[in-house]
């Protein structure tokens, strides 16, 4: 089942050399659609952290991110604070309300533990439009921060910041958290009467999640000049973060990138169906997964 | 005084509808171990051809409501061929991770039937037209004919039900394969049959309950996601898998919002609902009568 991860890296570095070059290639147009799918492979990376390596059914991806979001997007409209410390509070805010709502929920059990996060995120929904003097609330913020104007800078920026996320969760993944989160995965008593406390290394797998998670919601913001609930909040959004993590091929790290690309591009690529486009990209999703369920990567790991 | 009766009676309305609407989604779970992500999609599906055929073809509202219930019947029968049959089987995915599968696949399923819901019919809300006309005075309280039909509807469709599992041979197989797969197959029952039965039953169950719903509240693709979240919410409260917690927990949610809409506002009704969830799990982790 474990596949080779010496492999994954190589992968993930040609990947990486490959999307220095996208902006001497494609047009201006095609490095905007390039960059958002850098910060979302960020936003599925961190759900396969989570998923992947500890087991956990997260529905929530989008309520870390969206908190991230709007946090960083209130502060930089209300307050004078650089673009930068919006940025980190915003993680920050991320961090805190996902250790203090579903970090509890950590000790149950598989559905209940995936109820509690589709919960938090319907909730955030609900006070998203509840607060609209302060949120926007259906119709979004336009947030007067940027980047900068340059599409180039914006996707290296986004290239480096996904680049180090990879690194960072990839050494997390390798190293012995890792190792001792997939054996709770498989096995919690054992693992737990090995004597690990499961929990801990838990909560930990998922405030890293979160950070990153916060992160890149703040990031995406500040790139689009807008925070809107169906673009970092919606339940949609966690369903194409579930989707690309399994097309991708889950528990990789490297894989949700794939996925990622994948989704977006085709999303992009089939605009001109309108409506029908999510209906073909779903369908492709649901063919992956009953016929390919390790995901793209593997692919190109079975060759070994 | 006044507002009593009105939250007592509104109360027992909508709970006995979200009682039927999630009872399916319970039982699906409780003997096929399916957590199924598109149970709101079938209830909108239902509800959207229901009153599609009533309105445009000018079908009687029960011809109409049966077309609903087929349409629901074979979306169910689609599911369980196309994909969780399949995911039960495959060899390639691990055990320890088929619950994850099915969840996504479900919840794909539901963004297929959504988007095409909206593609075809739009996103505007339909309401399907009411059973009976007319208003009751009680107490000096309007409630309408309908919704007292309503709840009566959905309360005998209960007691069918729990007769239907409890007291016939064929109900009763669900049962047992709600308590054992291994005893069933000792007892010489085809698994197959179980859940041919399983997934129809499934489907009259969503396409009838669908039709209810948006008769009360009206229905449209935006719905889905929320009505998924209830029944989810709802069954999770009940405790996965027990059908009778599962009732209990619907009238408790929908006092909790019926309260909420008339003491508060009816913009934060479901608000209260969820923290009291949250809340309960965090000290029942096994809902309030739970069994997995």
């Amino acid at each position: 089942m474990l596949i080779p991860k010496d492999r994954s890296i190589i992968i993930g570095i040609v990947i990486f050399i490959l999307l220095i070059f996208v902006p001497y290639i494609f047009s201006s147009y095609v490095v905007g659609v390039f960059t958002i799918a850098l910060y979302f492979a960020v936003f599925v990376m961190s759900w396969d952290l989570l998923f992947g390596y500890s087991g956990e059914v997260n529905f929530g991806s989008t309520f870390q991110i969206g908190i991230g979001a709007y946090t960083a997007a209130i502060l930089n409209i209300n307050t004078h604070i650089p673009l930068a410390l919006c940025i980190v509070l915003g993680a920050v805010a991320a961090i805190l309300s996902g250790l203090i709502l579903v970090a509890p929920a950590l000790r149950l059990k598989g559905p209940y533990f995936g109820l509690i996060t589709l919960v938090s995120v319907l909730l955030l929904e609900q006070f998203v439009t509840i607060f609209a003097q302060y949120t926007g609330g259906e119709i979004g913020l336009s947030v007067p921060g940027i980047i900068s104007v340059s599409s180039k800078i914006n996707y290296y920026m986004a290239l480096l910041f996904c680049a180090f996320s990879a690194m960072v969760m990839l050494v997390i993944a390798r190293s012995p958290i890792g190792l001792i989160l997939q054996a709770s995965a498989q096995d919690p008593i054992e693992a737990e009467s090995l004597g690990f406390n499961i929990t801990k290394y838990k909560v930990l797998a998922f405030g890293i999640s979160a950070l990153f998670s916060g992160l890149s919601g703040a990031l995406l913001v500040f790139y689009l000049g807008t925070a809107s609930v169906s673009l970092v909040v919606s339940i949609a959004v966690v369903l194409q973060i579930i989707i690309s993590a399994i097309i991708g091929g889950r528990r990789t790290i490297i894989g949700p990138i794939l996925g990622a690309f994948f989704i977006i591009l085709l999303r992009e690529w089939l605009q001109p169906l309108g409506q029908l486009s999510y209906v073909v990209v779903s369908i492709m999703g649901l063919i992956v997964l009953l016929f390919l369920p390790d995901g793209i990567i593997s692919l190109f790991l079975r060759k070994n | 005084m006044n507002l009593f009766w009105q939250i007592l009676f509104d109360g027992f309305i909508i709970s006995s509808i979200y009682a039927v609407g999630v009872v399916g989604f319970s039982l699906i779970f409780g003997t096929a171990g399916v957590l199924n992500l598109s149970h709101g999609a079938f209830l909108v599906l239902s509800a959207i051809i229901s009153w599609f055929f009533i309105s445009h073809f000018h079908l009687p509202l029960l011809a109409g409501m049966v077309v609903g219930v087929l349409a629901s019947i074979a979306v169910s029968y689609l599911l369980f061929v196309l994909l969780i049959n399949p995911i039960d089987k495959s060899k390639k995915i691990p055990t320890t991770e088929k619950e994850i599968f099915i969840l996504t696949a479900t919840l794909l399923w539901s963004m297929i039937i959504e988007e095409l819901l909206d593609y075809f019919f739009s996103s505007n809300p339909v309401v399907v037209p009411p059973f009976v006309k007319g208003v009751l005075n009680l107490f000096k309280m309007n409630i309408t004919y309908n919704e007292i039909l309503l709840s009566f509807a959905s309360i005998l469709i209960l007691i069918i039900l729990w007769t239907f599992i409890n007291k016939t041979k064929t109900g009763k197989v669900l049962l047992a394969a709600s308590m054992s797969h291994d005893g069933l197959a000792i007892s010489g029952i085809d698994i197959k049959k179980v859940y041919i039965l399983l997934w129809g039953v499934y489907g009259v169950l969503t396409g009838l309950s669908g039709a209810l719903l948006a008769s009360f509240l009206g229905a449209s693709a935006q719905s889905v996601p929320s009505l998924t979240g209830l029944a989810f919410s709802v069954v999770v409260l009940g405790g996965l898998g027990n059908i009778t917690g599962s009732i209990l927990a619907a009238f408790l949610i929908g006092y909790i919002q019926t309260m909420t809409a008339y003491l508060i506002s009816p913009a934060y009704t479901s608000i209260p609902a969820y923290v009291i969830l949250v809340l309960i799990l965090m000290f029942k982790p096994k809902g309030l009568f739970g069994r997995f």
